[in-house]
């Protein structure tokens, strides 16, 4: 089961110190107090040990505590858990690297000290300044601003996640901007909310996000107000765009992935244990669900095949849907991620595909990119130019040559051609002419 | 060695079965579009006694018999 994934959502607990508006974990209160035993983590450590030691490659694993709120464990059970997992994936040559996502309103300094042990990478929920973060907790962005010094202080990697929702929406850019003036940040994931228990008040749009969140950023990476586009599902999107011009395949029948594909990699690429040592397709079920259940850690399974038959009901639904909406002819198929499929579980009991949220987003999403093409060229290749001028963009297929050229004819103040010293014939050049 | 099924030491013969699967999806415009995460590989190796039981498995679920012909 663990022997292909990129990334195991570890879920320490689904009890949580905030009750977010948004949540997607229902009846949280039930879980009040609950933890991970050491036992079923040492059963889940195992079972990766065992399906990943024989792989011939040892791609790395991150491996995420997550939860409800992953720092109830306390600095004491995080350090041991920390230390036997660090000490076996050694001993056993798996390669790992530890995250975290935290609403980091738990921190200690003996935590601090752990993180930093263990060099745990740890994504913060930050849903912007002042009121823009209320719909998360009443501390105030001084609070929060406290806590990202110590993570500093401790030299802890860290990067943010920010949902937009009904009470943030029109906060996006100048919250983005704080945290680019106040810590440097390269890159942060802006994602829309979606209201899984039907609790009411808190989504938006798909058009409403994207005019509010994503075109903003998007503004002011083509104007320069941003050395870099900031926003990562963003930087992926646009990459996305520009594989899909220059290459006969096109990005989404190429490259594996975890969300922002078209069939996401839950269940293949991404595998969620929960405190029971249950796994699930992905962290976003809110509930033990059958449809998304694979297997107990310590089930014995044969040639991954529960894993596989799990994943493949996962790709013939997907099919259908697409099918049945047609998105095969939409605009915005080359880019389209077609929505988060267990957000939609969650909400609606059934798999498909939210049109007031996906639908709209990538096809305002894709007419900006088509209406910007030069400019977006032009940025990219500011941004990813050595000190030659020159862009060597790898497209992960081999290029054919007579369709790059016909698509290069759509950038007459670029040189673009297949980059003959590289010998996988993946990489292509950009140049800007004069 | 030790069988990957069944846990046992292997000391007379071992065999490797491996399960190599790609998958392609037929759109509306009649392109056969590759499903990249469908791209999956797994091995096991295997004890005489659980081989044969694969085996055993696997000819009863997907041989199909008419009369005494296989089709």
């Amino acid at each position: 089961m663990f022997s292909e994934i990129n990334t195991l959502i570890f879920k320490v607990t689904r009890d949580c110190n905030l009750r977010c508006k948004y949540c997607y974990v229902k009846n949280k209160d039930n879980f009040k107090g609950e933890i991970v035993s050491f036992e079923t983590f040492k059963d889940i450590i195992n079972r990766v040990i065992n399906d990943r030691k024989d792989m011939p490659k040892k791609n790395e694993l991150n491996f995420v505590f997550h939860g409800g709120e992953p720092l109830l464990l306390g600095a004491d059970k995080l350090k041991l858990y920390l230390g036997y997992a660090s000490r076996k994936f050694l001993d056993n040559n798996i390669p790992c690297r530890f995250a975290m996502q935290t609403n980091l309103t738990l921190l200690s300094e003996d935590i601090l000290m752990v993180l930093h042990e263990y060099n745990v990478n740890l994504g913060v929920s930050f849903d912007g300044i002042k009121e823009a973060n209320w719909a998360r907790s009443a501390q105030s962005t001084d609070y929060f601003e406290e806590n990202f010094k110590l993570l500093k202080k401790y030299n802890i990697s860290f990067g943010f996640l920010m949902v937009v929702h009904q009470l943030n929406y029109t906060k996006v850019k100048e919250s983005v901007n704080y945290l680019i003036n106040k810590y440097d940040i390269k890159s942060i994931k802006v994602n829309y909310a979606e209201d899984v228990l039907n609790l009411g008040g808190s989504e938006i749009s798909g058009h409403t996000f994207f005019i509010n969140a994503w075109k903003p950023l998007l503004d002011a990476f083509i104007t320069g107000e941003h050395a870099e586009l900031i926003e990562s599902n963003l930087q992926n999107i646009l990459n996305m765009h520009f594989r899909n011009i220059f290459s006969s395949e096109g990005h989404m029948r190429v490259f594996t992935g975890n969300c922002g594909q078209k069939i996401c990699g839950g269940g293949k690429n991404i595998i969620e244990v929960g405190p029971d040592g249950k796994a699930h397709c992905c962290g976003r079920y809110s509930e033990d669900y059958e449809a998304a259940y694979i297997e107990h850690v310590n089930d014995k399974e044969f040639l991954n095949l529960r894993q596989l038959g799990k994943y493949f009901e996962m790709v013939t639904i997907k099919h259908k849907i697409i099918n049945d909406l047609g998105c095969d002819l939409c605009i915005a198929d080359g880019i389209c991620d077609h929505g988060c499929m267990a957000f939609y579980y969650d909400k609606f009991g059934e798999f498909g595909i939210r049109q007031d949220l996906s639908c709209e987003l990538f096809k305002d999403l894709i007419n900006y990119f088509v209406l910007n093409e030069q400019k977006l060229l032009e940025r990219l290749f500011d941004s990813k130019k050595n000190k030659d001028n020159t862009w060597y963009f790898n497209l992960g297929v081999r290029v054919n040559e007579k369709f790059l050229l016909n698509s290069a004819r759509r950038f007459p103040e670029f040189n673009i051609g297949i980059d003959k010293k590289n010998k996988s014939g993946h990489n292509i050049f950009i140049k800007k002419k004069g | 060695m030790r069988c990957t099924f069944c846990g046992k030491e292997i000391n007379d013969i071992k065999t490797k079965v491996e399960l190599k699967v790609s998958s392609e999806r037929l759109r509306k415009d009649e392109v056969w579009e590759p499903i990249p995460n469908m791209r999956t590989f797994s091995k096991e190796t295997l004890c005489a006694k659980c081989f044969a039981k694969f085996i055993s498995v696997l000819n009863t679920e997907m041989t199909k018999k008419v009369g005494n012909k296989i089709v």
